[in-house]
């Protein structure tokens, strides 16, 4: 975990260069100062929390739920200033790996992923899931294939089978 | 995607409009043909070998020089020539191009120089005839036939009279193709909305293949249309309703490696479409504007949005996942490319799919790239590149508003 968290180091505003940079792209777009409450409010999340951030995402019921990683807390008025920007509640929800964290190993993996056919493992995906807190790996192969590919990435890493994704283009048709 | 050669009725339509483009508009991928006609073949080889001679045959003799064409019943590359006496062209011309093959010289009458002026001077007096009552629809250089095509409504005596009984120019009749002559907002279906042009509606490449327009966009203010990169190649000719759009400018795909975007920019003629910052979602909306872009970084799994693709329509679902890579394959099951940084989600999304813009009532979110469970199934994935990926990749702006 990190101990200097924005909040207490630079200010509660104070986000990384990155987050700063959405703005900059948006107004060059010709949005002008229209503000997207979601994109403010995961910018000031991901500026409060730092690295200790677990993602924001909606459940199905429609409430808000903030991920923060395990030994770290979002300060009440943190998630208070959080809630204004957004317009609603939010639930904030403990989580073992950080968004970074899962990013991170969602690259290590794509790395690897040449390495990985050559030893005959078919993945189709690989991403994060924030509301599970595991990096979500669809395979193909037998339960014994897939079960020595979750033993290879590790418990952040959830294997399951899944369907190849393919590109859509359509057959030919007469150009006319 | 690049396939078997296919023939087009819309052949010479299609070339006359390039030529038009090329000469009159003059934008820069077509300007630069040396009097080619439409590169209506899907094979990059022949088409280089073409390229190449006819613009040795251009170089070489400026005066003679008539243009050239693929004939798609021989294979050959077509050199068209004003002389009777072809046999010093030939070598010259074989020699420069570096490009021994298929190759045929064809003695014309009229030189390019003499068509152009002939052109130019139709050209010229358009407005002049159409306060006669006489309105053409179309011109431009045919080269096959050696003539400076005029498309009409009804060759008339009075219509041959003040265009002018010009050896150079063949008549035509005609239905009206220019955009001006085709009513505002007609929008049947996603196979035919002329001249207005938005996403959702059907694209075809030189060898038949299907997808669907995603965004509008522009790059300063050349109109462009977004479309998904695995789609076609740079420079192939894409057509809707079998009208000309223009060339593929800009693509990003990372055939057989690794990336992050999957789309491609299309030139759409000024001349004949008009841009705006429509999205045809439904039957009964086609005219969603799109006003907003969303940012990646403010994606949220569990986020409601929907696609307008040719095949499957309008259909919505969730993001499941964003910052996803994909392991994409083709039809046959041949991996194709590394997507990284996609987002994933229950949409669903078949054949023809591709390139569909996704969003939410006006807001634009990406352009839809693969697809793993068909539609109908509970499971239906569906994966698209954030639109301000492609934005930044392409180096394009998507229209937010209405030009």
């Amino acid at each position: 975990m990190f101990s200097c968290l924005l909040v207490s180091c630079n200010g509660p505003l104070a986000a990384p260069e990155g987050v700063q940079a959405q703005g900059a792209f948006h107004a060059s777009d010709g949005l002008g100062d229209r503000h997207d409450p979601i994109e403010e409010t995961m910018a000031y999340l991901k500026a409060t929390l730092g690295p200790d951030f677990g993602g924001l995402w909606r459940r199905l019921d429609g409430s808000w739920v903030v991920g923060v990683a395990t030994g770290t807390e979002l300060g009440a008025r943190s998630l208070a200033e959080a809630e204004s920007l957004l317009g609603a509640s939010i639930r904030t929800q403990p989580v073992r790996h950080s968004l970074t964290e899962l990013e991170a190993r969602v690259r290590w993996i794509t790395a690897r992923m040449d390495w990985l056919a050559d030893q005959g493992f078919i993945i189709y995906t690989v991403g994060p899931d924030v509301v599970r807190n595991v990096v979500a790996v669809t395979a193909s192969g037998s339960a014994d294939d897939l079960d020595r590919l979750q033993e290879l990435l590790g418990p952040s890493v959830e294997v399951s089978e899944g369907e190849p994704m393919r590109i859509l283009p359509g057959p030919p048709e007469n150009p006319n | 995607m690049s396939g078997s050669r296919t023939r087009r009725s819309g052949y010479v339509v299609s070339v006359l409009i390039l030529i038009i483009a090329a000469l009159a508009v003059g934008l820069p991928g077509w300007a630069s043909d040396g009097g080619m006609s439409d590169p209506d073949v899907g094979d990059d080889a022949v088409l280089r070998d073409a390229a190449r001679f006819a613009a040795s045959g251009e170089v070489l003799f400026p005066e003679l020089w008539a243009g050239s064409w693929l004939d798609i019943d021989s294979d050959e590359v077509v050199l068209a020539f004003a002389t009777t006496d072809l046999s010093a062209v030939g070598g010259q011309v074989e020699a420069l191009a570096e490009a021994p093959g298929s190759l045929r010289l064809e003695s014309v009458e009229y030189s390019m120089r003499e068509l152009k002026a002939e052109f130019d001077a139709v050209v010229v007096r358009m407005d002049q005839l159409r306060e006669q009552g006489i309105v053409i629809h179309w011109s431009g250089i045919d080269v096959r036939r050696n003539a400076v095509a005029v498309a009409l409504d009804e060759i008339t005596p009075e219509a041959v009279q003040a265009i002018g009984n010009s050896d150079l120019i063949e008549m035509q009749e005609s239905e009206p193709i220019i955009a001006a002559q085709v009513p505002i907002q007609t929008c049947a279906s996603r196979e035919a909305c002329v001249p207005e042009m938005r996403g959702g509606v059907r694209l075809i490449g030189p060898s038949g293949y299907t997808c669907t327009s995603g965004f509008e966009a522009k790059k300063v203010s050349i109109p462009l249309l977004l479309t998904a990169g695995h789609c076609y190649r740079l420079n192939e000719n894409i057509t809707h309703n079998g009208v000309l759009l223009g060339p593929v400018r800009y693509r990003r795909f990372p055939d057989g490696g690794t990336g992050d975007t999957d789309a491609a920019a299309v030139d759409q003629n000024p001349n004949l479409w008009k841009s705006t910052n429509y999205v045809y979602a439904t039957e009964s909306d086609r005219l969603r504007p799109i006003r907003s872009i969303k940012s990646a970084t403010a994606e949220y799994v569990n986020e409601y949005l929907c696609k307008a693709g040719v095949t499957t329509g309008y259909t919505c679902g969730r993001i499941l996942n964003t910052g996803v890579t994909v392991n994409m394959h083709d039809e046959q099951g041949n991996f194709v490319a590394t997507l990284t940084g996609q987002t994933f989600t229950s949409v669903c999304a078949e054949p023809g799919d591709s390139g569909s813009p996704v969003f939410y009532a006006s807001t634009a979110y990406g352009l839809v790239s693969g697809g793993g469970v068909p539609c109908g199934n509970a499971n239906a994935r569906m994966s698209y590149t954030p639109i301000q990926r492609v934005q930044s990749r392409l180096g394009v702006t998507v229209r937010t508003t209405y030009p």
